[in-house]
């Protein structure tokens, strides 16, 4: 069981990098501070920024780092390990996404082995315009979210949605939409 | 339920007022963000602090207290509502404080009617040497957890309130998860 009784899968469609990384940052540094594991999942600059944002609140994304309970990874490398055809592949995505959830979890110090994972590779597909393929990867954290339970926070910039429909096929995914 | 942490009491043990205000203005800033009801009782001073915070991390406060899922209450007048004869009472506890619990999250604006909690009750007992109150207040808290395991709570203590490691160890021991400052705490703890 994770520090979270049930898995939340929530959705922040953010105007600027200033708003995504005020979020992300209380989000993240909370789970830290209760002894979570925090997974991210992002591009090289929002990286970059979390880490300062993190320092600014008083976390060393370093110090959680060599305990194991921070992990960063590219988002464009991980999408690219198991994507074929411009689809991602279920099986491939279970196999690379899998090991790296349970071993973040497993580094969590709360007794309930807490994770917090942000994605930004559905983004990424969505600003490529392959929305059918960002929309397939959502249903497939879903998934996995019903096999281990954890916390899974999605972003995407607005400039990427052209019509409300858009945006209400990316709530309708979600448990929760951030405010 | 709490979107992030159900099931949670966590504890803060702070030195400077700056780390608390940080902390908790993140984790208060997270829930709200998730359309989470939250609950502030705290001093006035420390209400005022948290309430500047929300707003430098982007959230509108007025526009939630007005929605009724910001609600900020006074730590030393809520402690004389479940106090009698200078010990908390279960039964009032339940009565006065129970009902205000049932209020505020009725205010969440998500499907789990999430709610988080912040309370200095316990600290300011503490902090004038009524040890065996906190406790009890504690108590009460673990029992009301042990039948609703539904939302957040956290509570903070200053440092400078403790005489020895014993009774922080005192007071670790009633909570879920202890919340740290800093990477640095944690790696110690």
């Amino acid at each position: 069981m994770g520090t979270r009784l049930a898995s939340v899968h929530s959705v922040h469609i953010y105007e600027n990098d200033d708003s995504l990384i005020t979020r992300l940052c209380s989000i993240v540094a909370t789970s830290l501070r209760l002894g979570d594991s925090t997974l991210i999942v992002a591009t090289a600059e929002h990286r970059q920024q979390l880490v300062d944002a993190l320092e600014q609140v008083g976390i060393e994304a370093k110090a959680c780092a060599a305990e194991g309970r921070y992990t960063a990874l590219d988002a464009q490398e991980l999408l690219s390990m198991f994507m074929r055809d411009g689809m991602p592949d279920a099986g491939l995505f279970r196999q690379t996404i899998g090991a790296v959830l349970l071993d973040a979890r497993r580094r969590a110090q709360g007794r309930n082995q807490g994770l917090v994972v942000f994605g930004e590779m559905v983004a990424l597909l969505w600003l490529d315009g392959n929305k059918a393929a960002a929309l397939e990867l959502e249903e497939l954290w879903n998934a996995a979210m019903r096999d281990v339970s954890f916390h899974l926070h999605c972003a995407y910039p607005l400039e990427g949605f052209g019509a409300a429909n858009d945006i209400a096929s990316v709530h309708g995914l979600h448990t929760h939409v951030l405010q | 339920m709490s979107t992030q942490f159900p099931g949670t009491h966590s504890v803060q043990i702070y030195e400077r007022d700056a780390d608390l205000v940080t902390s908790v203005g993140g984790m208060l800033a997270s829930s709200l963000s998730f359309g989470d009801s939250t609950l502030v009782v705290a001093t006035r001073e420390h209400r005022e602090l948290i309430a500047r915070e929300l707003e430098n991390l982007g959230i509108d406060v007025q526009a939630c207290a007005q929605e009724r899922r910001y609600v900020a209450l006074d730590a030393a007048e809520v402690m004389s509502s479940v106090m009698r004869e200078g010990r908390p009472e279960r039964e009032l506890f339940d009565t006065n404080f129970g009902s205000v619990l049932k209020e505020v999250r009725q205010h969440a604006r998500n499907r789990n009617r999430g709610l988080t909690v912040y309370g200095e009750c316990v600290a300011l007992l503490w902090n004038e040497g009524r040890k065996q109150a906190a406790l009890t207040l504690e108590e009460f808290w673990q029992e009301v957890f042990r039948e609703d395991r539904t939302f957040h709570l956290h509570c903070a203590y200053p440092s400078s309130v403790f005489s020895d490691s014993s009774e922080i160890r005192r007071v670790h021991d009633l909570h879920t998860h202890r919340f740290h400052s800093s990477a640095q705490e944690q790696s110690v703890a």
